[in-house]
């Protein structure tokens, strides 16, 4: 796998989004299209898109991209439940960094996200380059002061 | 007085005398009448006076039965002693009595010797050989008459009837007075007694105690030893109510059921509903069963509301019988006792409807407390089991393929078929018989009844079934059954009231199916309303809310790329931008209120949790569930409680503070919503409280509002978990 040399370099750059490498993943094609441009004109670069767990979790192992941005509501299925099985997967200890996104308001979800193994939410409303390098700045940060905690 | 005739010679004397003897006959009489001395002694002082008037040494006074008999009132003579007062008579062809009661007028015979029979012997014994008699009329009507006989035709010759007539006329006004207060004394006998009958009545006092008074007053007021009073049963037998002075008394315990003897008066009294009378003289013995011993038998009808509704027959054992017209004394006591037992028949049946009707009510209360089919079953068999005084009740459900299960028994502590039990319907039984017919049915011979069920009735001790349909909705649905060992103590008839209860059963079944029905239907709304609900959401969430983000990506994308030369783009594309974010904002506004995408995402707790950040009041939450999911109706049923109490309370209850609290309880939810405003709220009101009571109630929880002005509202909602 290449995935290693990757990451390597996303974290010698963890307080810049230039080149931060994201999957998206939503149920709704024309929101990936339009969110993957907003994102990748803001600098970032967006490695995959998928609609559905099944498309995801295939598209991100083999990415291995920085951050995946996850749907909360993706059709039938559960945006959370994508991102425990991201997290659960075992052949490696850091895995890639989820964020939950949504059209709903954060406060619904609080408690949610708090229990998910996302770093954090980002309504789609206020979805930019900027607010997702900040979440990413602030789990690196915290891994840079306190290794043991992930 | 002067012994002997009056002679000859002494005629103006002996005229003058005699009618001052007789003057002080009368008086002698009259003054008895007004001492109200007895008949007895009246009639003996008649006797004599007439005897030492007339000279003669034979008299008699006799009062005319309305059977051709007569009864001795008085008697002189040697042979007296064989016609005591009371003695019946019967009247021989040619005497002077008989033409007296023939004809009305007063009668002489120079010869008696032509009189033949006891009389005729007895007018030998005492050398009668010539008689006179004149009769005795009171208040218009031949009472009885007066006789008189003579050794010789000279000692009583032709036109001494005359006047003995004469005296006889003076002497029917003081029988008249000893009559007339004789009837006034039975009358107010008969008026006291039926008075302390009434007072019974009035009183409450059981039947049995009524009949016992009724007929111990009966046996005062008519003289005789020997009273029954009887009422009638559907099966042809009577129950024995009273029974006094019988020798079979000890058998005959109020409440025994006895045939009724054949060709006994009590079968000639409920055959004709008439007085009968009957008497056994001496060899002959009364009809087994009836009043053993007895010479004379008579009763009257108990005739009730046009219904023949028994009979009371009264008795003597001495010699000369009941007096005439017994029968028609009983029979008129018996007539006046009718509205007595109309009332304590009333009250009876007042007493039978009161008990069934709170019976009723309280089936009726256990269906509207939502109680189970089960516990409706139960109270109903309980019930029935109590009214009747019956130890075996069942409530049975027929199954489709002919057997019946039982679904409710009282029975006894062993009861080999206790609820659950599945039977064969026993062919001929009474259950089959129901079965086949749907009506109320009852059956008495089970000894012959094959079969297992047969065989599990006979070794439980069942002689005597009856029962009533079950139906529900024009179909047989099932019967309710009470069995006992004695059939005394399912009386024909029982079935009906049986089956009164069964109605009550399938009142009640109905009210549960409707009831279930409406539940169902109610749970089916809010189910398809959540369901329309949430999909709405999804509808806006995938589509509108989708293509305005969107289309809000594509401006952020060309506002990055206009460059910084052309702001009246970049403010243009702003305020866009900034119109798009409201419409989003007001859109995830009623997405939410549509439906809770976290409570599908998440769950109840975190459902919750967001619920307690948005209330615009403080707020302490305690919430219990370890993060568990319920069935989505229950979940959302739990959201929806929490949010229209938190929107209420904010809106409405001028209160500083709320207490939240969902705990998770063994097979339900308990939610509480607490706060410290003004109260006053109610359900009832047309307030949110109302759609939360229906949703709660829709899925089978209950909803309780406590709301003390002044003192804060506390709603308690318990949501049932199936689990």
């Amino acid at each position: 796998m290449r995935a290693g040399p990757v990451r390597a370099r996303c974290r010698r750059r963890p307080l810049t989004t230039m080149g931060l490498r994201c999957v998206i993943v939503d149920d709704n094609r024309a929101l990936l299209r339009s969110a993957s441009n907003l994102l990748e004109s803001e600098g970032m670069s967006v490695v995959g898109l998928a609609t559905s767990i099944q498309e995801a979790l295939p598209l991100v192992a083999e990415l291995d991209p920085d951050v995946v941005l996850v749907d909360i509501v993706l059709g039938p299925e559960s945006g959370f439940e994508l991102a425990r099985r991201l997290a659960a997967r075992g052949d490696r200890a850091h895995s890639s960094r989820t964020i939950m996104i949504s059209t709903h308001d954060e406060a619904d979800f609080a408690d949610v996200i708090a229990e998910s193994p996302a770093i954090g939410f980002v309504s789609k409303s206020k979805l930019s380059a900027t607010t997702i390098g900040a979440l990413v700045a602030g789990v690196s940060h915290r891994d840079a002061t306190n290794p043991s905690s992930r | 007085m002067t012994a002997g005739g009056p002679r000859p010679e002494d005629l103006s004397r002996s005229a003058l005398v005699a009618i001052a003897a007789e003057q002080a006959a009368v008086c002698r009489v009259a003054e008895l009448t007004v001492e109200q001395a007895s008949a007895e002694v009246v009639f003996a002082a008649v006797a004599e006076e007439l005897s030492l008037l007339l000279g003669v040494h034979m008299v008699r006074a006799l009062r005319f039965e309305a059977d051709g008999t007569a009864t001795v009132v008085a008697a002189r003579g040697r042979a007296a002693n064989q016609v005591p007062p009371g003695t019946n008579i019967a009247l021989s062809g040619g005497g002077v009595s008989r033409r007296v009661l023939e004809t009305g007028m007063p009668a002489w015979i120079d010869d008696v010797s032509q009189v033949h029979g006891p009389i005729g012997d007895r007018l030998k014994t005492e050398r009668v050989r010539c008689a006179a008699a004149g009769p005795i009329v009171v208040a218009g009507r031949l009472w009885g008459a007066v006789l008189v006989g003579a050794e010789t035709v000279e000692a009583l010759p032709a036109g001494s009837e005359q006047r003995l007539a004469q005296f006889a006329e003076l002497v029917s006004t003081a029988v008249s007075n000893i009559e007339s207060r004789a009837h006034v004394e039975r009358l107010a006998a008969e008026q006291s007694a039926l008075r302390r009958v009434a007072v019974l009545v009035a009183q409450q006092a059981t039947a049995q105690d009524v009949f016992a008074v009724v007929t111990q007053e009966l046996s005062r007021v008519v003289e005789v030893e020997m009273v029954r009073t009887v009422r009638c049963r559907l099966d042809g037998n009577v129950e024995i109510l009273a029974a006094l002075g019988d020798s079979r008394q000890q058998r005959l315990a109020s409440g025994t059921i006895a045939n009724v003897p054949p060709d006994s008066v009590l079968a000639e009294i409920l055959d004709t509903a008439a007085p009968a009378r009957r008497e056994f003289p001496a060899g002959t013995a009364t009809p087994p069963g009836g009043m053993a011993g007895a010479r004379s038998v008579a009763g009257g009808p108990l005739v009730v509301n046009g219904r023949l509704w028994g009979a009371i027959v009264v008795g003597s054992t001495i010699a000369r019988g009941l007096p005439p017209g017994t029968e028609k004394r009983v029979a008129e006591f018996a007539e006046l006792l009718s509205t007595s037992i109309a009332n304590i028949e009333s009250r009876a049946e007042v007493q039978r409807l009161v008990a069934e009707q709170s019976a009723l009510r309280r089936v009726a209360e256990l269906v509207a407390r939502q109680a189970s089919p089960e516990e409706v079953f139960a109270l109903v068999t309980d019930e029935l089991s109590s009214l009747l005084g019956i130890e075996v009740v069942r409530t049975l459900r027929f199954e489709p393929d002919g057997r019946a299960t039982v679904v409710a028994a009282r029975g006894r502590p062993d009861d080999p078929m206790p609820p659950g039990t599945t039977l064969e319907v026993a062919p001929g039984g009474m259950l089959d018989e129901l079965f086949r017919t749907g009506r109320p049915s009852r059956f008495e011979n089970y000894a012959q009844i094959r079969g297992p069920t047969g065989a599990i009735l006979r070794k439980e001790g069942t002689n005597c079934a009856a029962g009533g349909p079950i139906a529900v909705a024009g179909r047989l649905w099932g019967a309710m059954v009470a069995a006992t060992s004695n059939p005394q103590a399912l009386p024909p008839g029982s079935e009906d009231r049986v089956a009164e209860f069964a109605e009550l059963v399938s009142t009640a079944i109905s009210n549960i199916e409707s009831r279930a029905e409406l539940a169902e239907s109610r749970a089916r709304i809010v189910r398809a309303g959540d369901e329309a609900r949430r999909s709405f959401e999804r509808d806006l969430h995938d589509g509108a809310q989708q293509r305005l983000v969107a289309l809000q990506f594509e401006l952020q994308t060309i506002d990055a790329t206009v460059p910084a030369q052309l702001p009246d783009l970049r403010r243009a594309l702003s305020s866009l931008a900034d119109g798009l974010t409201e419409v989003l904002d007001n859109l995830r506004e009623l997405s939410r209120g549509m439906h809770p995408a976290v409570l599908t995402e998440g769950g109840l707790t975190p459902a919750l949790r967001s619920l307690a950040r948005r209330s615009a009041l403080p707020i302490d939450a305690r919430i219990e569930l370890a993060g568990e999911r319920f069935e989505e109706a229950v979940e959302v049923a739990a959201y929806y409680v929490v949010s229209e109490a938190l929107t209420n309370t904010a809106k409405h209850a001028e209160a500083s503070h709320i207490s939240l609290s969902v705990l998770r309880e063994p097979t339900s939810l308990a939610l509480s919503v607490a706060d410290d405003g003004r109260g006053g709220a109610s359900a009832s009101s047309g307030s949110g409280l109302t759609g939360l009571a229906d949703r709660v109630e829709a899925i089978g929880g209950t909803i309780r509002v406590h709301s003390p002005p002044g003192e804060g509202t506390t709603i308690d909602v318990t949501l049932p978990i199936d689990l």
